[in-house]
C-alpha cells in the first residue's frame, strides 16, 4: 500500500542522525517545559523559532513537534509527584496519580503514564496514516451548533468527576462559568467584569488559574499539614507497573485512545477535554467507582492515553487541511510557512518527504520519550525525598516565574497568586478545583458556539435539534444526566435495603 | 618645571574626560539592544513578519534587535507598554495597524501616544466562500443578497478587526444586508466556511491561501488596489465598482511619541536596506505580505488620523462606538 511505503520512507528520513539529534533536543526541551508550570510548549517554540530559521525545514519541524510531545509527557510527571499539573491537560492526572504517589506507588504511576502515552501515541499515528483524509472531512461537519451540543455534553460529565459532594462540584462549575465570562463579549466586544483592567479584556487565562489553583494552593496546604504529620510513605514500593497494573490499565488505554483520537479530530477541541471525558468514562465503567481518587491506576492510564491520542487526532485537520488545533500547532504552521512549505491540503502532494518525515519522526519521538522517561523515574521519585522547605520554595519560585512568562505580564502573576490563595481555601473546605477548570475551558467555547448558532439560525433554538450530529450530542447529555440520577436513586435504594 | 608638567597633564586629563562626557550625550544611535514589541501572539502573522527581519536588522544596526510578545486586548496591552516607555528609540511597537486605527475608532479612550516610523508591508483582505458554493463571483453574492436581505452570513474575526470594517463598507456600498458572524479564531472561521456553516469569510489572505491553492476555497474579491500576483483571477473591489472597500492588513512600526529625529532617520534608512535584502524579501513574500515601505512621520500621522476618522464613521453608523 502506498501509505505504508511512504511511511517507511518517512521513518528512514527521520532516522538520519541530524534529524534524530533535533528530535532529541525537541523532546528534551518539551519535557522540561512540561515539567515547569507556566512555561509551556508555546513559550518554548516561540523562543526557539529564530534558531530554526538556520536549520533545514524538516529538522526544524521535527524539533518543534518533539517539543509539543515532550511537554505532554513532562506535564504528567509533576502532576503525579507533587499534585501540580505542568499543563492544563495534566490536571486530571493529579487526581489518582498523586494519590498513588502518596501510597508509595509513584513509580508505577509514572511508568504507566509513560507507557499509556506511548501506546496511545503510536497506535493513533497508525490510524492517522490510514484514515486521515476522510476523517478530516468528518471534522468539517462540526459547525457552531454541533460544538455547542458537544460542549454541553462535556459539561454534564462533571457529575462523574465529583469525588465528594455533587452540589459542591456544581457550585465550582458555576463559578468557573462565571469566571469564563470575564473579558470581552464575543459578539459586541463589550468588556465584562474587567473593572477597567486592560489585561482582563482577554479573560482570566487558563494557565494562571491552573498554576494557582493547583500549584500554589498545594504548597500552601502541604506546608500547613506538614507541621503535624508526614504526608508521604517514605518507602517507595517498586519503580515499574506490576502485571496487575497492566491488566487494570490495558482496556482503559484502548478506550481512551479511541476517544481521544476522535475528539482530537474535531478542529478546535483542546486536548484537555478528552482527558476529563476519559476519566469520567473509566469511573463509570469501573467495578469500584468509589475508589477513583484514592489511587486507581486506570485513572492515570486513561487520561494519559487520551491526551496523546488527542494530540495525534489534532494532526488530522492539520496535515490534511492545514487547520491548526491550538496555539502550539499554529506557531508550527507559521514556521512552516516561513520555510516556504505550504501547510494545507497540498502539503502531501507538494512535499511528501516533509509530510512523511514528520510522521516518521513522531514515532521516533514517542520511542525517545519512553526511553528518556523510564530511567528518569528513579530520579524523579527521589525528588520526593527533598526536604519540603527546599522543594516547595522551589515550586513557588517556578510558579511565580512561570506565570509571568506566559505573557511577560505581572497581571498574570497576580491572578495566579489570587487563585493560589483561593485554591488553598477551597482545599480546606473541600471544594474541588477540577469542575472549575472544566467550566473555565468549556465556558467560552459554549458561549461562542451558542452566540454564533443563534446568529446563523436567526434566533431559533430548533437548530440544535434539527441538525443530526448536534441532536445526538444533546441526547447523550440528557442520557448522562438521567443516568446519574438513576444510579443515585439505585444507590439510595441499596442503602435503604441494607438498612432493613 | 615639574609642577608645570603635572599641571598640564592634569588639565589635559580633565579636558579629555570632559570631551568624553560630551561624546556620551551624543552617542550614536543605536548603542543598546533594541526590542520590537509585537502585541500579538508568537507565530501569528505580524509576529512572524518581524521575526523574519530581526537577523538582518541586528546585522545592519550592529546591536541585537529582538522581538518581544506582549499580547492582550487586541494589541492594546503592547501598545500601552510602548507608549509608556522612554522615547529613546530602544523600545518600538511592531504591529498591524488595527490597534492604532480601529481601537481608537471604537473607543477614543483607547488611543495611545504613538508616533509612526514607517509602514512596511500590507496583506490583502479577501472575501471567500467554499468551492462547492453556488456563488461563483461577487456579483452572484450581491444579486442573491438583494433578493433575500439578511439571508446570507459572513464571518470575520470580530468587530475589532479590519475585515469587519471592510465588510461594513461593502454592505453600505452595495446596499445589501449580510448577517455578520464573529468568529475570533480565523482558523475556526475558515473551518466553518469549509463546512458550509457560514456562507462567506472576510479575512486576510494568509488564512485562506493554501486552501485556495487546493481549490477548496474560492476567492470572490480582494481589497487591494491591484489584483494579487498569486491569484490573478480574483477581481478587486475597485474593479467591481466598490473602490471604498480598501481596508487591508498593514504592518507598521511605531515608537513612543516624541522620538528624536536621529532615531527616525536611522530607522528609515535601515528599513530601506533591510527590506531590499533578497532573503528578507523572500521570507516576507512567503508570509503572504507585499512590501511597500512608506516613511515620513508627519505624513503617516495624517494617514492614521484619516483612517481613524473613516472607521469612526462606520463605528458610529453600526452602533459600535462606545
Amino acid at each position: 500500500m502506498e501509505s505504508l511505503q511512504n511511511l517507511v520512507m518517512g521513518l528512514g528520513t527521520a532516522l538520519h542522525p541530524v534529524n534524530l539529534f533535533y528530535c532529541f533536543i525537541g523532546v528534551l526541551i518539551g519535557t522540561l517545559t512540561g515539567v515547569l508550570p507556566g512555561i509551556g510548549p508555546v513559550g518554548a517554540i516561540s523562543l526557539l523559532l529564530p534558531v530554526t530559521f538556520h536549520v533545514p525545514p524538516l529538522s526544524a519541524f521535527i524539533m518543534l513537534a518533539g517539543i509539543m510531545y515532550g511537554a505532554q509527557y513532562g506535564g504528567s510527571t509533576t502532576s503525579i509527584l507533587v499534585n501540580i499539573p505542568g499543563e492544563a491537560s495534566s490536571v486530571i492526572t493529579c487526581m489518582d496519580g498523586y494519590a498513588m504517589a502518596r501510597k508509595g506507588r509513584a513509580g508505577p504511576a509514572l511508568g504507566m503514564a509513560a507507557f499509556a502515552s506511548f501506546i496511545a501515541g503510536t497506535g493513533t499515528l497508525f490510524a492517522l496514516v490510514l484514515v486521515a483524509p476522510p476523517l478530516a472531512e468528518f471534522g468539517l461537519r462540526f459547525g457552531p451548533p454541533e460544538y455547542f451540543s458537544l460542549m454541553v455534553c462535556g459539561l454534564t460529565i462533571v457529575v462523574y468527576l465529583a469525588r465528594g459532594s455533587i452540589a459542591k462540584a456544581l457550585m465550582m462549575m458555576s463559578f468557573g462559568l462565571i469566571l469564563a465570562a470575564v473579558g470581552l463579549d464575543p459578539i459586541s466586544s463589550h468588556p465584562r467584569f474587567t473593572y477597567g483592567v486592560l489585561a482582563l479584556r482577554d479573560g482570566v487565562g487558563l494557565p494562571q488559574v491552573v498554576i494557582g489553583l493547583f500549584g500554589v494552593s498545594e504548597v500552601l496546604i502541604t506546608v500547613e499539614r506538614s507541621f503535624s504529620r508526614v504526608v508521604f510513605e517514605t518507602k517507595i514500593k517498586g519503580l515499574l507497573p506490576t502485571l496487575q497494573d497492566w491488566k487494570d490499565s490495558i482496556l482503559p488505554v484502548l478506550r481512551a485512545s479511541f476517544l481521544g483520537f476522535f475528539m482530537g479530530i474535531i478542529p478546535g477541541i483542546s486536548v484537555v477535554i478528552p482527558t476529563f471525558v476519559s476519566y469520567s468514562l473509566e469511573k463509570k465503567l469501573s467495578r469500584f467507582p468509589e475508589k477513583f481518587g484514592t489511587g486507581v491506576i486506570a485513572g492515570v492510564a486513561g487520561p494519559e492515553a487520551a491526551n496523546n491520542a488527542a494530540a495525534s487526532g489534532t494532526l488530522v485537520p492539520l496535515l490534511s487541511l492545514g487547520i491548526p488545533a491550538g496555539a502550539s500547532s499554529a506557531i508550527v504552521l507559521g514556521a512552516l510557512m516561513i520555510y516556504g512549505l505550504n501547510p494545507g491540503p497540498l502539503l502531501i502532494k507538494e512535499s511528501p518527504q516533509v509530510f512523511w518525515g514528520v510522521i516518521g519522526s513522531m514515532y521516533i519521538g514517542n520511542v525517545m520519550l519512553l526511553l528518556l522517561n523510564l530511567p528518569l523515574i528513579g530520579i524523579w521519585v527521589k525528588v520526593l525525598k527533598i526536604p519540603y522547605g527546599i522543594l516547595f520554595s522551589l515550586i513557588i519560585l517556578f510558579c511565580l516565574i512561570g506565570s509571568y512568562t506566559i505573557n511577560n505580564s505581572l497581571t498574570d502573576m497576580y491572578i495566579m497568586i489570587i487563585f493560589g490563595v483561593m485554591g488553598y481555601l477551597m482545599k480546606k473546605f473541600d471544594y474541588e478545583a477540577t469542575p472549575l477548570i472544566l467550566a473555565l475551558v468549556l465556558g467560552p467555547m459554549i458561549e461562542n458556539a451558542l452566540a454564533r448558532s443563534m446568529i446563523i439560525s436567526r434566533g431559533s433554538f430548533l437548530v440544535f435539534f434539527q441538525r443530526p450530529i448536534s441532536a445526538i450530542f444533546l441526547g447523550m447529555a440528557l442520557l448522562i444526566l438521567l443516568s446519574s440520577f438513576l444510579s443515585k436513586k439505585k444507590l439510595g435504594e441499596d442503602i435503604l435495603n441494607m438498612e432493613e | 618645571m615639574k609642577m608645570k608638567i603635572v599641571w598640564i597633564i592634569l588639565i589635559a586629563t580633565v579636558v579629555g574626560i570632559g570631551f568624553n562626557a560630551v561624546g556620551y550625550a551624543q552617542e550614536k544611535y543605536p548603542s543598546k539592544p533594541t526590542q520590537i514589541v509585537v502585541p500579538f501572539g508568537a507565530g501569528g502573522s505580524s509576529d512572524l513578519f518581524f521575526r523574519s527581519l530581526t537577523d538582518e536588522l541586528s546585522k545592519t544596526m550592529k546591536v541585537p534587535v529582538t522581538v518581544v510578545n506582549r499580547t492582550g486586548a487586541s494589541g492594546l496591552v503592547g501598545a500601552d507598554f510602548v507608549a509608556n516607555s522612554k522615547n529613546d528609540g530602544y523600545t518600538l511597537l511592531g504591529t498591524s495597524s488595527a490597534p492604532v486605527t480601529i481601537a481608537p475608532a471604537i473607543d477614543p479612550k483607547d488611543a495611545r501616544e504613538l508616533d509612526p516610523l514607517a509602514l512596511l508591508a500590507y496583506q490583502a483582505n479577501i472575501i471567500v466562500t467554499r468551492s462547492e458554493s453556488e456563488f461563483k463571483t461577487l456579483d452572484d453574492l450581491v444579486a442573491y443578497a438583494k433578493k433575500k436581505p439578511g439571508a446570507l452570513t459572513c464571518g470575520t474575526s470580530g468587530i475589532e478587526s479590519e475585515p469587519y470594517f471592510a465588510l461594513e463598507l461593502f454592505k453600505a456600498a452595495a446596499k445589501i444586508d449580510l448577517r455578520h458572524v464573529p468568529i475570533s479564531s480565523s482558523r475556526e472561521g475558515i473551518t466553518s466556511t469549509l463546512g458550509g456553516h457560514i456562507d462567506f469569510w472576510f479575512g486576510s489572505l494568509a488564512t485562506s491561501q493554501s486552501l485556495m491553492k487546493a481549490d477548496r476555497i474560492r476567492g470572490l474579491a480582494v481589497c487591494t488596489e491591484r489584483r494579487l500576483e498569486s491569484f490573478p483571477s480574483i477581481p478587486t473591489f475597485a474593479e467591481k465598482h466598490y473602490p471604498q472597500v480598501n481596508v487591508n492588513l498593514i504592518i507598521t512600526l511605531l515608537g513612543p511619541r516624541g522620538l528624536p529625529p536621529a532615531v527616525i532617520k536611522t530607522w528609515e534608512d535601515v528599513l530601506k536596506s533591510v527590506l531590499a535584502n533578497p532573503e528578507v524579501a523572500a521570507s516576507i513574500k512567503r508570509l503572504n505580505y507585499d512590501i511597500d515601505l512608506q516613511v515620513g512621520t508627519e505624513k503617516l500621522r495624517t494617514y492614521f488620523k484619516g483612517e481613524v476618522e473613516r472607521f469612526s464613521k462606520i463605528a458610529k453608523q453600526t452602533g459600535l462606538r462606545k
